[in-house]
């Protein structure tokens, strides 16, 4: 397996705008007190690291740009990155806070050849504004070493080569395992790589035995291609060769998820938003975004908020074609949040309103877009179709102009809107079929259909009032024009909305 | 025979304890004059179960109080799992429905109304949300339950609307309709006591015109 590895040293400050010779800094709150989270190259040589205060940072370089860290934003350069990467690889993270991983095993060959890869992401990062190395390696920690040391923007190490003569600080150990190396006068990958791996796992530990075998060339990996440092990018995913079915999904979805809650447990965070994508042969995605109420780590609830929205996915969106295979489920954290846990209490303690689009949003994630609506009214006749969906709420009110009403048109339509036409509160989805007898005047006998009868079933029932006709007719260049005589019937306390159309009775509503 | 005041004690302690304020229930004005007539308006935070069969004129009184909500200008949720409510039909009522949220859950087993009521009823955004059970749905005790403590976190009223009396629901104030008139059940806020018993209606009054205007 080969990785592509770009190393964006200055990446932090470049999206403010600031290259790697400018003297500029990112500052954030850390530890009480604002202080530098990120320097430029050239602002580093001046001592300005991260951790400096501030006001220390301007008493050193007077001239210095801080500018405060915008964390979202940031976030959202960082996926755009990823997006757009994407178009060289499927498999692309932050690896590392300061480098892009790429695992171009397989696609490569389609840019011609690993150099040629390299050398379009070079060009793409520089598109983005930023000054990268790449390097390309077995492992990505081999490839970000040889990155980080090489003065070359783009190198490759051919597969299985050892890291040779980069220094071992390029390989990023931790502190106390870099004073261990240095007490012995360990100093470059080729030493740690000559040495016998019992001693080396025995004297360093587990890391120790890792950092060796990167050292020699041999792959280690990240494990699941997943962002490892910045939680909202963070996803998983798994092969599903051939799977059409649902229940194939839900097998497979906890354990994913699982492995997703993990990852967010590393770094105490919460999934807020997550996207569910299935890779479907021929390479082709359906996507759904689903939205949990409070931050989680909980695999059930996680499961839940997605079950209702795995139809959706499955389902062809053309309608009647046979399922198409799936490939790969994947599961990316769009947006996470601190971990900080809910303690329900004892008597619900009071929390803030939810703001009004959160709440929307929440519910369309869950209950389907189409579910969540504000009705509106539509100038046509047929009853089931002289209202639509919109969302709500509704847009500010924008003032018309009354229409003019000396055009005979106008006045005759406004005088027909303004009639008072009953119209019933509840309209079933689907006019249902009943008997009615007629005195000659109209409808005196009604029997309800099987569904809407109560438990002793239908029976004819008198009409004790009624209301009508109201006569529609319209729509007669469609098939099933509309032509139908309404009736409000009165069943002894309960009121009715029938008509006749050429077909027969049928019931339409209810005056509840 | 002390335990009923035992338990208030205790959660008027935890309550102290926590910090909490107790939760002030009042009476709203629903603008309907039968509704007011019996109830002095709508217990908030609370719920109110108006049962009746379908075509008995439950949806036209909630509608009449929706009407009333929308035209102050505040919005009302209507959360609709049959998919019956017919918008035109609200409007002749006399809602405006800009200011009308119709959330239409499909059935999938796990009961999503009673998630989504639940969330419309707690985050506080509705001052009225109804919830509009098909004829063959009753609601189980925990998430009646649940729909109580939602409504004092909201500040909301619950209007629940059903083909029958649910006695797992734990209603402020109970109503049903039939024969043309809106009929008071039981009503917590002004006796306690009637709520142990079963029974008798307390009073009633006729419902808003119908779609005869009085005419045979």
């Amino acid at each position: 397996m080969r990785h592509l590895v770009a190393w964006l040293p200055a990446f932090r400050l470049e999206r403010c705008g600031h290259g790697a010779d400018t003297l500029a800094a990112l500052i954030d709150e850390v530890k009480g007190a604002t202080r530098i989270v990120a320097s430029t190259p050239a602002a580093a040589g001046c001592g300005l690291v991260p951790g400096v205060t501030a006001s220390e940072a301007r008493g050193r370089v007077p001239d210095v740009v801080l500018v405060p860290l915008d964390a979202a934003a940031e976030r959202q350069d960082r996926t755009a990155l990823l997006r757009a990467l994407e178009a060289l690889s499927d498999r692309v993270s932050f690896g590392w806070e300061d480098a892009v991983v790429a695992e171009i095993s397989a696609t490569s060959a389609v840019f011609g050849g690993e150099r040629a890869t390299a050398e379009q992401a070079l060009a793409l990062l520089a598109s983005f504004g930023h000054e990268a190395r790449v390097a390309v390696a077995d492992d990505p920690l081999g490839a970000l070493a040889v990155a980080t040391t090489s003065d070359a923007p783009l190198r490759i190490l051919s597969p299985g080569a050892p890291l040779g003569e980069v220094p071992l600080g390029a390989l990023r150990p931790s502190p106390s395992l870099a004073e261990a190396f240095a007490v012995v006068g360990l100093r470059t990958c080729a030493a740690l790589a000559g040495l016998d791996a019992a001693s080396v796992v025995g004297r360093y530990g587990a890391d120790g035995a890792r950092l060796r075998r990167v050292a020699r060339g041999e792959r280690v990996g990240l494990g699941v291609a997943t962002d490892l440092t910045t939680p909202d990018a963070v996803r998983v995913s798994t092969p599903l060769p051939g799977a059409t079915t649902r229940g194939e999904l839900m097998f497979v979805l906890p354990g994913l998820l699982g492995l997703l809650c993990r990852r967010l447990a590393d770094h105490d965070r919460a999934v807020v938003r997550l996207r569910v994508v299935l890779v479907l042969d021929g390479g082709s995605r359906r996507i759904v975004s689903v939205r949990v109420g409070r931050p989680t780590r909980s695999v059930p609830r996680l499961e839940r908020a997605i079950r209702t929205r795995i139809d959706t996915l499955i389902a062809d969106p053309g309608g009647d074609a046979p399922p198409v295979p799936i490939d790969e489920l994947r599961l990316e954290v769009e947006e996470s949040a601190p971990e900080t846990g809910w303690q329900p209490g004892l008597t619900e303690r009071a929390e803030h309103r939810e703001p009004l689009p959160d709440l929307l949003s929440r519910l369309g994630d869950q209950l389907g877009e189409g579910a969540v609506f504000r009705p509106v009214l539509v100038d046509r006749w047929r009853p089931e179709t002289c209202w639509r969906r919109e969302a709500f709420p509704a847009p500010a009110l924008v003032t018309r102009p009354p229409a003019p009403l000396d055009d005979p048109v106008v006045a005759q339509e406004s005088r027909e809107q303004a009639l008072p036409v009953p119209r019933p509160s509840l309209l079933l989805p689907r006019p249902e079929r009943l008997e009615v007898e007629t005195d000659g005047h109209g409808p005196a006998r009604v029997r309800l259909p099987v569904s809407t009868a109560g438990r002793e079933g239908p029976a004819w029932e008198g009409v004790r009032r009624r209301a009508g006709p109201e006569r529609l007719f319209g729509e007669w260049w469609a098939p099933g024009a509309l032509e139908r005589e309404y009736w409000a019937v009165d069943l002894g306390g309960r009121t009715a909305w029938i008509f006749r159309d050429p077909g027969g009775w049928s019931l339409h509503g209810w005056f509840d | 025979m002390g335990a009923a005041p035992d338990l208030a004690a205790l959660r008027a302690r935890i309550r102290a304890l926590e910090g909490c304020v107790a939760v002030q229930r009042r009476r709203v004005a629903s603008g309907v004059e039968g509704v007011d007539h019996l109830l002095g308006g709508l217990p908030r935070p609370g719920i109110v179960e108006l049962a009746g069969p379908v075509g008995s004129g439950r949806t036209r009184t909630a509608l009449a109080v929706a009407a009333r909500h929308t035209r102050r200008g505040e919005d009302v949720a209507w959360v609709d799992p049959g998919s019956l409510l017919y918008p035109p039909g609200a409007a002749a009522h006399g809602v405006a429905l800009d200011h009308l949220l119709v959330v239409r859950p499909v059935e999938d087993g796990s009961a999503p109304w009673a998630w989504a009521t639940e969330q419309l009823v707690r985050s506080g955004n509705f001052p009225l949300v109804v919830l509009d059970l098909p004829p063959v749905r009753g609601v189980r005790r925990a998430l009646a339950h649940g729909f109580a403590r939602a409504a004092e976190h909201g500040g909301c009223t619950l209007l629940v609307l059903g083909s029958r009396s649910m006695r797992e629901l734990p209603a402020d104030v109970r109503l049903s309709t039939g024969e043309g008139r809106l009929v008071l059940v039981r009503d917590r806020g002004r006796d306690p006591a009637l709520f142990a018993r079963s029974g008798a209606p307390l009073a009633s009054a006729p419902l808003d015109a119908d779609p005869f205007g009085g005419s045979s």
